[in-house]
């Protein structure tokens, strides 16, 4: 009996250990294949090629492969890693499994901030900027909404007596407000601004360049790992506030902190994809499946998964019919929600509240 | 380890919950904490594990306050079982009761720490549910894995709050000699919120009588729970039985004021 939970323990962290594994390297098969498929077909050699040993490649398929495939493919896993992992963070600081970047109504309200970027940038701008700059403007104000809009929730948490479902609904109403903006927005702007607006609202990669990535990489990599720092803390909150408190987790600072990052990198991203659902709700939920409640390797899992599922969603979504992209959302929200109900449908016993 | 509490005085929404509370408890000793309904006893419970606040007074270990260390420190000193555990996420047992070693571990979990965690779980006979979700195992078996998690944490000051409330009566006797054996062989010092009076006089060592929120008498059962104390906190009259095996102390069933206006 002595050693019980130990070997207990093993076995379940050999299990973790060979799921996380196992996503990466599902993954960077999947990146591999991202670079090989599209309107241009790199065979398998060139594409290593591009990478290590440019010389004697064409000038044309060095750009497809470093300066267009590249760029979205890691711009695609940092989405999809950041928003999975937002959604497991806040899930476990607000103890309810239906929190997501989105029921908080943080999408909404970054939609909001992102449009009024967008509509205010008839001020004139210095000419040879505008683009980044509009750009910079953009994920400003995206991650000023949503930040703000996820501290309005966290204050209505905070008030005697709310309880997970005036969270959700205060969401869905913050939601509603930020939606009438948007609209108002939406109506009164001209056809270009509108285009803009409404592309960002679809959301996809389509803005994937190198300095959208070199400016959300270190975001997302700081981010990422502050919250996987405090993986203890949010596995105590699981047991409760009061349990929490006394194995020592100061729970405001690790709830405002938590919120803080989740937000940053989340908006950080949406700054430049626009509107991604799904990963943020779901992809906490698989992860849980796969590999339990223990956050040390839930929020690794979750970021492969999220990577996973929105470089494959993205992949598809750009080669299924050539050379006609497909929004990633259209392709996400079918294969992943089949793939959702399939796993409820076939586990007796999953993880899932 | 000794504990002082000194002047404590606890308040919510500016209604007085707890005033002047003043005792204190040493390594060893089971402190049992009685009185009715709504007299403060779950709040002075909180208050000492750093869930409440309190409005004036101090909560001293060994001289050091309590509310100037740093959260960590004082996980490692105190461990607190709450009443209820409504508001929970589909966590294991396993990963409950390790939640009792993260103040004392910083990422991996050693050797030691499993020992402690197996011991724990052994001493709640819980180690067949280890796989199972909180929403999945009864009261009973809950209330076992907190007090489980509690025991991981190896604090020296124990709290409990009503720790036997679902449980049936076999696993009352054994939670309370497990409480006893913390104290007396464990050397850690334990107050307990208990509501059957027969356990209280029995287990513990000393009683704190609480009364709208204030401790009205304190000292060894014998001194405190005399029947004038009982009738003026309970308003219940109660007759002690003495046989060879014990104390009981049973109601006077038909006699007594009206409860429900006390």
């Amino acid at each position: 009996m002595e050693e019980n939970i130990e070997i207990l323990y093993n076995k379940e962290w050999h299990h973790r250990l060979a799921v996380l594994l196992l996503l990466a390297l599902v993954l960077g098969i999947a990146v591999i294949v991202a670079m090989n498929a599209g309107s241009i077909q790199v065979p398998f050699m060139d594409v290593f090629r591009a990478l290590f040993s440019p010389e004697g490649l064409s000038n044309q398929t060095r750009m497809v492969i470093m300066d267009l495939r590249i760029p979205r493919i890691l711009l695609a896993i940092l989405t999809g890693a950041s928003l999975a992992v937002a959604g497991t963070v806040m899930q476990a600081l607000m103890r309810n499994p239906l929190v997501s970047p989105f029921t908080l109504g943080m999408s909404s309200a970054a939609s909001f901030g992102a449009a009024c970027a967008i509509v205010m940038s008839v001020v004139p701008l210095i000419a040879l900027s505008v683009i980044e700059f509009q750009d910079a403007f953009i994920v400003l104000f995206a991650f000023i909404f949503g930040i703000g809009s996820v501290f309005l929730i966290y204050a209505i948490s905070l008030k005697r007596g709310s309880t997970s479902a005036t969270l959700i609904l205060a969401g869905v109403v913050i939601g509603y407000i930020f939606q009438a903006g948007l609209m108002l927005l939406q109506y009164t702007s001209n056809n270009e601004k509108l285009r803009q607006i409404t592309l960002w609202l679809m959301g996809g990669m389509w803005g994937a360049n190198w300095s959208a990535v070199l400016l959300i990489t270190p975001i997302v990599i700081i981010c990422i790992a502050y919250l996987l720092y405090k993986a203890w803390d949010l596995n105590a909150l699981l047991a409760g506030d009061e349990v929490a408190l006394n194995a020592g987790v100061e729970i405001k600072k690790v709830r405002l902190r938590g919120l803080f990052f989740c937000t940053l990198a989340a908006s950080a991203c949406l700054a430049f994809t626009g509107i991604i659902g799904f990963i943020g709700l779901i992809g906490p939920h698989i992860g849980r499946m796969l590999i339990g409640q223990d956050n040390r390797y839930l929020i690794p899992c979750s970021a492969l998964l999220g990577a996973l599922i929105l470089l494959v969603s993205d992949t598809i979504g750009r080669t299924i019919i050539e050379p006609v992209e497909i929004p990633v959302g259209v392709i996400m929200y079918l294969v992943g929600g089949i793939f959702f109900m399939y796993l409820i449908l076939s586990r007796k016993n999953q993880i899932f509240t | 380890m000794k504990l002082e509490i000194n002047d404590l005085a606890v308040a919510y929404d500016r209604t007085p919950i707890l005033n002047g509370i003043r005792f204190s408890a040493s390594s060893g000793e089971v402190v049992g904490i009685i009185g009715p309904n709504g007299c403060g006893k779950s709040t002075l419970i909180k208050t000492i594990a750093g869930i409440n606040t309190p409005t004036t007074g101090t909560i001293c270990m060994d001289n050091l306050n309590l509310a100037a260390m740093p959260k960590i420190e004082m996980a490692r000193k105190v461990g607190y079982v709450p009443q209820d555990f409504q508001q929970l996420a589909s966590i294991t047992v396993l990963d409950t009761v390790t939640i009792g070693r993260r103040p004392h571990v910083s990422w991996a979990l050693t050797r030691k720490d499993f020992t402690i965690i197996n011991n724990a779980m052994k001493s709640m006979s819980i180690l067949p549910l280890a796989h199972k979700r909180l929403d999945q195992i009864s009261g009973g078996e809950r209330q076992k894995v907190f007090i489980a998690r509690a025991l991981a944490q190896e604090p020296a000051l124990y709290l409990f709050d009503e720790p036997t409330s679902a449980l049936d009566i076999r696993h009352q006797i054994g939670v309370f000699r497990l409480i006893r054996d913390l104290a007396h062989k464990g050397g850690a010092a334990v107050l307990v919120v208990v509501h059957d009076l027969n356990f209280a006089q029995y287990y513990a060592d000393k009683i704190l009588l609480l009364k709208k929120g204030a401790i009205v008498a304190q000292g060894t059962p014998s001194e405190v729970m005399t029947r004038e104390a009982i009738h003026d906190v309970y308003g219940v009259d109660m007759y002690s039985i003495t046989t060879s095996k014990g104390v009981y102390m049973l109601p006077e069933w038909e006699a007594g004021t009206d409860m429900v206006s006390v």
